[in-house]
């Protein structure tokens, strides 16, 4: 009986899981969230019923059309946990930071094994009770054939096997102490570049070979999915016309999905045993983190003793922002390494440009690359560092202490941005080195051969990349700092200000490069409002503007480089970008004045 | 004496899951200039509340909070350079030294240049912390981290101090230097308002106390005033070598006497006498001419604790 019940607590039971359970129902967040992704949901599979039924006669046709349906709801469905199995996991790994109940629970008699199941099961609990909740949008589309129960099985597999793994990965991380609650930004981060680039890697260069599924397909929850929705246009290789492989090879590749939710419940069960075992013995070694263990090992105990102050600015809250953050605190490292990196990449591509590995038109794709790269990430750095920048303060409780001073909402929130611009200039100045390098090679080797060479960037670009990158960097700041005021918790802040940067650049990207493919200077003009777009057309306009700067492009008219027409164009693209710069510094003065008007209501209304 | 602190029927509300929880409910306080005052109450009776608007930091739902005549929510701007607000926890920034700190919230009070590095040292060397200059602020101990908030808050050279409890959570070495140093400001004329749990430090440290329950203020004087307002039943300790319960019977039957308890397993009778008896050697006379041999007379001892205990019932909201 008794080892019954302490089975029982591994799972339906268990005290962890029960609280959350019964305390789940009543939150008003989780219910808007099931509301919100159901509807989503429902959203999708009207209009995918609606454009896909027009016309539609035969059985067959209504098969095909709700497999289509199938489809969409499917990736939507995979997509939403992607997108929301982090957040509610991300719990797991903060959890350290309130050690207390941690502490605590590891006092109680309970196993180690019913601590991490029940951390575990807690987690996941919201998103199959979502997942779940689908249920019947999913049924709906078995009524037209075509989609059998076994598709629907398998899809929602992928999505629990997925969510699964997501949530072991979480408590092995807060388990072996490997992050703090800024892991839950890098973690989100290093899922999306995961998921895009095997998905870029697949799609552009290994299905080309094969024609259908790759070796890829098995670790991959969307390409694993396409496996399932779409079986004729993404064909798996029957296991006979695979002999020379040997046997767990050929069902791996014969059978992607089921691949793909065995090695990530494998994977799941691989990360939670070695927990579940070291759980205690871990708490009781030590009381930090590995990240601060190495820390404290390259800084020798030095933070501990203290160091020579350094000088404040007059106005403290940018010094804060801007030299503090800049320290050699992790943020800080973090922010040296992506420079060193960034001027390292620069001198390679210049030596494979001096030693013509690359061509010009190779050098130019790589500079494009590689800034857009070093833009993203800054972009991410600097909505992650300002949608932190208020929560932080009013999480360890200094907002109270500047709030009593004389400063005011206009002085704060502007030496908020003065510091976190200043803190992300070097991000900025990284893609104007590698520019400027890349010019002045150009220059040099056209001096030296005494010819006209064609260039790899354009000279302008050395001073309206610099100008627009650091008004995006603003941009991408204000936003962060206005929902940081928002928002009373940072991982709420961080994550609202990633999705509301993710979606308006994907946007203003959709339009803008539709905008520089059109053939004329009108193109150029809109192109350059959108952030991603204006960066590369800048760098490479013949490849990102072919309409205006292709080979028959708008402005090109003979075959010289500083043709009139060509030239037009260049001044066009130039008046532009110091246009849109303007636009934003406008959008960036205006987020600023309207935060400064709300600042103390919102902080009121939050204290009260 | 002008006034430095005055608070006019201040009543504040926050809603909390939907309900109204009543903080404060017509607080009516006054604090001189120069005045040391201990605010006292349960956990939950709206001292907190009470500092945080005094601090700007809130905005009350009725009434008016003054600072040196000064309206708080109004003249916010104002007050804020004549206040120093300690919170109830210590606010740390991460990855700043000792010295950095104070410069940083010198700056924040406009204090810049050569006068700035002069006056973190005088708070330095006053809160004794100038050893600790170069110290990481996160890692220094609760005691310091106190005497680095107090060293925050006398930068600007404030009238008023705003103290939430101060002294809770340290040790008894950090709690004594912290009522020293409190001492210190008091004797330069700092007017402190100081919520604490520590009864006997306040009583030492001031020289008003107010008593705060359920958001409504149910004292305000002087300690000895609080003192004699739960003294006036005046209970005395009485102990005779045999009989006590009939030397009990005796005084029972006796004019002047409200009321005879016994005591322990040691036969002390706590004997409550009428509010009008000043002459209290009648109780000594009555038992030694009925042949009881008197062992211990003793006046109940009334402090600031004892006063807390009879005024307050321990209700929170």
């Amino acid at each position: 009986m008794s080892t019954m019940s302490e089975m029982l607590k591994l799972g339906p039971t268990n005290p962890i899981l029960l609280r959350v359970v019964t305390a789940g129902g009543r939150r008003l967040r989780h219910a808007f969230t099931r509301w919100a992704y159901l509807g989503a949901l429902i959203l999708v599979l009207l209009v995918a019923l609606l454009a896909s039924s027009q016309g539609q006669q035969s059985l067959s046709e209504l098969a095909k059309a709700a497999m289509q349906v199938f489809k969409y709801i499917s990736y939507m469905q995979l997509g939403m946990i992607c997108l929301l199995a982090p957040v509610f996991c991300a719990a797991a790994i903060t959890q350290e930071r309130d050690s207390r109940t941690y502490m605590i629970l590891l006092a109680t008699p309970l196993t180690n094994a019913q601590i991490v199941l029940g951390s575990l099961f807690s987690r996941l609990y919201y998103i199959v009770a979502l997942l779940l909740s689908g249920v019947p949008v999913f049924a709906i589309t078995l009524f037209y054939g075509g989609v059998t129960a076994s598709n629907i099985a398998t899809s929602f597999a992928i999505a629990l096997s997925t969510t699964f793994f997501t949530g072991s990965l979480a408590i092995a991380i807060a388990v072996f102490r490997l992050g703090s609650g800024k892991t839950v930004f890098w973690f989100y981060v290093f899922n999306a570049i995961y998921l895009v680039a095997i998905y870029l890697a697949d799609t552009m260069y290994l299905r080309g070979t094969t024609g259908g599924t790759t070796w890829l397909t098995g670790i991959h929850p969307f390409l694993a999915l396409d496996s399932i929705v779409d079986p004729s246009g993404y064909r798996t290789p029957e296991p006979e016309t695979m002999s020379d492989r040997f046997l767990l090879m050929k069902w791996y590749l014969a059978y992607p999905a089921r691949s793909y939710i065995a090695l990530t419940t494998l994977a799941s069960f691989l990360l939670v045993i070695p927990s579940a075992i070291v759980l205690r013995r871990i708490a009781q070694r030590t009381e930090v983190g590995i990240y601060e263990y190495f820390r404290g090992i390259i800084m020798r105990g030095k933070e501990a003793k203290g160091r020579k102050a350094r000088t404040v600015w007059n106005n403290p809250v940018a010094w804060r922002e801007g030299a503090t953050r800049a320290g050699f605190s992790g943020r800080g490292l973090t922010r040296w390494m992506m420079i060193l990196i960034g001027v390292a990449v620069a001198l390679v591509v210049l030596w494979l440009y001096h030693s013509r590995i690359l061509t010009v038109r190779e050098t130019r794709q790589v500079v494009v690359a590689l800034i857009m790269v070093e833009f993203s990430v800054a972009l991410l750095v600097a909505t992650n560092t300002s949608a932190s920048a208020v929560t932080r303060e009013r999480e360890s409780q200094t907002l109270d202490l500047l709030l009593v001073t004389p400063i005011t909402s206009r002085y704060y929130i502007w030496g908020k941005l003065r510091g976190l611009v200043s803190f992300m200039i070097p991000f900025v100045a990284v893609p104007t080195l590698t520019i400027l390098l890349i010019i002045l090679y150009d220059i040099v080797a056209s001096v030296a051969s005494a010819t006209v060479r064609e260039w790899v960037v354009w000279p302008e670009t050395l001073v309206t990349l610099p100008v627009i990158l650091t008004v995006l960097m603003s941009w991408a700041c204000m936003l962060g700092l206005q929902l940081s005021l928002k928002w009373s918790r940072t991982l709420v802040a961080v994550m609202a200000s990633l999705g509301v940067l993710a979606g308006a650049c994907s946007v203003l990207g959709v339009c803008g490069f539709a905008m520089a493919v059109h053939g004329s200077w009108f193109g150029i003009v809109v192109s350059a409002f959108s952030p991603f777009t204006v960066v590369c057309v800048l760098v490479d306009p013949w490849v990102f503007a072919p309409g205006s700067f292709g080979s028959e492009g708008f402005f090109i008219e003979g075959s010289t480089n500083y043709s009139a027409p060509l030239m037009v164009g260049r001044v066009l693209l130039l008046i532009s970008t110091f246009v849109s710069a303007g636009a934003y510094c406008l959008l960036v003065w205006t987020m600023y004045r309207s935060m400064v008007r709300n600042f103390d209501m919102i902080i009121r209304r939050q204290h009260s | 004496m002008s006034v430095s602190i005055q608070t006019i029927n201040l009543t504040k509300r926050y809603n909390v899951g939907g309900k109204t929880l009543l903080a404060l409910n017509n607080l009516n306080l006054t604090i001189e200039d120069g005045d040391c005052f201990g605010f006292i109450g349960p956990n939950g009776a709206g001292k907190s509340t009470t500092i945080k608007i005094l601090a700007t930091l809130l905005q009350p739902t009725w009434g008016e909070a003054r600072i040196c005549n000064y309206v708080v929510g109004y003249e916010s701007r104002k007050i804020r350079p004549l206040i120093g607000y300690v919170p109830d926890s210590f606010g740390a920034y991460e990855d700043m030294v000792v010295l950095e700190y104070l410069e940083f919230f010198a700056a924040a009070y406009d204090i810049n240049g050569a006068k700035r590095k002069q006056i973190v040292e005088d708070v330095l060397n006053l809160t004794d912390l100038a050893y600790k200059r170069d110290a990481m602020v996160d890692s220094l101990s609760k005691g310091m981290q106190q005497r680095l908030s107090l060293a925050r808050v006398l930068l600007h050279d404030p009238k008023v101090l705003l103290l939430d409890e101060p002294a809770s959570g340290l040790d008894p070495r950090a709690r004594i230097e912290i009522r020293e140093l409190l001492k210190e400001l008091k004797k330069m004329g700092k007017t402190i308002l100081i919520s604490s749990h520590i009864l006997p430090e306040l009583a030492d440290l001031c020289n008003k106390v107010g008593i705060i329950e359920r958001g409504e203020l149910i004292f305000a004087g002087t300690v000895d005033q609080a003192v004699r307002k739960v003294s006036m039943g005046q209970v005395l300790y009485v102990a005779v070598a045999e009989r006590s319960a009939d030397a009990a019977n005796l005084l029972r039957q006796t004019a002047g006497i409200a009321g005879v308890a016994m005591e322990g397993a040691d036969h002390v009778m706590q004997v409550t006498l009428n509010v009008e008896v000043v002459d209290r050697t009648f109780i000594a006379e009555k038992l030694i001419t009925s042949g009881y041999k008197l062992t211990m007379l003793r006046e109940e001892e009334v402090n600031l604790e004892t006063a807390f205990m009879r005024l307050t019932k321990g209700i929170v909201q």
